[in-house]
């Protein structure tokens, strides 16, 4: 048992290539649907192609940018929400763009700013901010309610309150709100690189896909199907050690 | 008579914490001195948490109250220790001066770099006390801080607590369940009830003391 656990997750994915070899052998056409060993030559084939870490770097870096711009717009919004009249302005802001979905921001994003960057960048914040946003001042006013009366105690300033009790106490909602933010900046970066190619984003993995497609090239496709979600298990993996790493909150907390 | 009054640190007249507008018990009349102790026993849900809050000032009441001093509160919350901090920043936190003898006495020196999780329940709640008498508050509400500790150190901790708050001339009203409890901290004890609440002297017996409270 104590092995499964620790190996569970190599298990689980040696059982979905077998199923997606399994249903490979059933569909019977490499076009459809190539088999994981031709998605993983494919790959193999495209690491070695001088395009391969451009797009790589080109991707991560729209995407780290977005990230950190989101994580800040993020805390400065709690910082700010520790005032009870901001929070309940947030509060109204959030639930009004929480269920409006990024691209259907889109539209007014490129009226403004034409198929460019700057749309591309406010596409992944949008799409990162709001339901995080939502998640870190529920974090706020449960860590407010628990700690309030002993602060009050101590009589510290609001400032000395947010930096040392608010933020540290929010750490791990907050961990949590990077990793959430991470994932749907990666979507939503795939997304757009596929749909519109280079003309916003630079020459990303979403690009080599679409070229990948317009080539018929479906173990390619596969091949980035599998790289990508590659880097969003390990990525999510580093995020969940790092959640370990806050003792006390794993303590009983 | 003047020189008697200022000697007062907490002065209730007919006091009783207002529920829906209305009185919880027949108000309460009482005087603590300074440096003085003070325990409330009573019954579950009588109001006992109510009345300490009504002397912090964070609940209506009726009648008044005159509290000498700056309040300084211990809650019945186990964890009052920031948890990511050490416990020497916890006391540092708390703008106060280890002293490094007090901690000798009450055993926690070689406590001071482990993190709260690393600290049981007695310890937590002894360091939590010790952060409450090293406070430059002289008036010290304690709403039950040793409930959840055992029988055996819970008796130690309030001889070693009573010792210090004396020496140190803290104020102190201390709510609890125990009668043994009670007499170790407290100078006198008030038995609350619901329609009357009576003040008795610590030397009095265990059986005297639990046939008073309803």
């Amino acid at each position: 048992m104590k092995y499964y656990l620790k190996f569970s997750s190599l298990f689980h994915i040696t059982l979905l290539f077998v199923f997606w070899q399994v249903c490979s052998l059933w569909v019977n056409d490499e076009f459809l649907l190539p088999s994981p060993g031709s998605a993983i030559f494919a790959l193999k084939e495209k690491i070695n192609e001088g395009h391969f870490w451009h797009a790589l770097i080109s991707s991560f870096k729209n995407l780290l940018l977005a990230f950190l711009l989101g994580m800040t717009i993020l805390i400065c919004i709690c910082l700010l929400s520790t005032n009870k009249h901001l929070k309940e302005f947030f509060k109204t802001i959030i639930s009004i763009f929480v269920s409006l979905p990024s691209f259907a921001i889109l539209p007014v994003l490129l009226i403004i700013f034409g198929i460019s960057y700057k749309t591309m960048l406010a596409l992944l914040i949008y799409s990162m901010l709001w339901i995080n946003l939502s998640y870190a001042i529920a974090a706020l006013e449960q860590v407010s309610n628990r700690w309030n009366p002993h602060v009050k105690n101590l009589k510290i300033s609001k400032l000395v309150e947010f930096f040392y009790v608010v933020f540290p106490a929010m750490m791990p909602a907050l961990i949590i709100c990077a990793k959430n933010s991470w994932t749907l900046c990666w979507r939503t970066l795939l997304a757009v690189e596929v749909i519109f190619g280079n003309l916003a984003s630079g020459f990303g993995i979403g690009v080599m896909m679409t070229m990948d497609r317009v080539n018929f090239k479906v173990a390619d496709i596969w091949g980035m199907i599998i790289l990508i979600a590659f880097i969003s298990y390990v990525i999510s993996w580093a995020f969940d050690k790092l959640l370990t790493k806050i003792k006390w909150h794993n303590d009983g907390r | 008579m003047a020189k008697h009054l200022s000697n007062i640190d907490v002065a209730l007249q007919s006091l009783s914490p207002l529920v829906d507008g209305e009185p919880l018990y027949k108000g309460i009349t009482l005087k603590v001195p300074h440096g003085g102790s003070m325990a409330i026993m009573g019954v579950s849900g009588i109001g006992k948490s109510l009345l300490l809050k009504s002397i912090l000032g964070e609940w209506q009441h009726s009648g008044s109250k005159k509290v000498n001093g700056k309040i300084f509160m211990v809650f019945q919350d186990h964890d009052q220790l920031f948890p990511w901090m050490t416990v020497e920043k916890n006391l540092k936190f708390a703008l106060i001066k280890i002293n490094q003898q007090q901690l000798q006495f009450w055993g926690l020196g070689h406590l001071l770099k482990l993190m709260p999780h690393q600290l049981s329940v007695g310890q937590k709640q002894k360091i939590t006390l010790l952060r409450a008498l090293l406070r430059n508050e002289k008036i010290l509400l304690c709403d039950e801080p040793l409930s959840g500790v055992d029988n055996i150190s819970r008796i130690k901790i309030a001889k070693e607590f009573k010792f210090l708050a004396s020496k140190i001339g803290k104020t102190v009203i201390w709510v609890t369940h125990d009668v043994l409890e009670a007499k170790q901290i407290a100078d006198q004890i008030m038995l609350l009830n619901a329609d009357n609440f009576q003040i008795v002297k610590n030397t009095i017996g265990q059986n005297e003391i639990l046939s008073k409270i309803q």
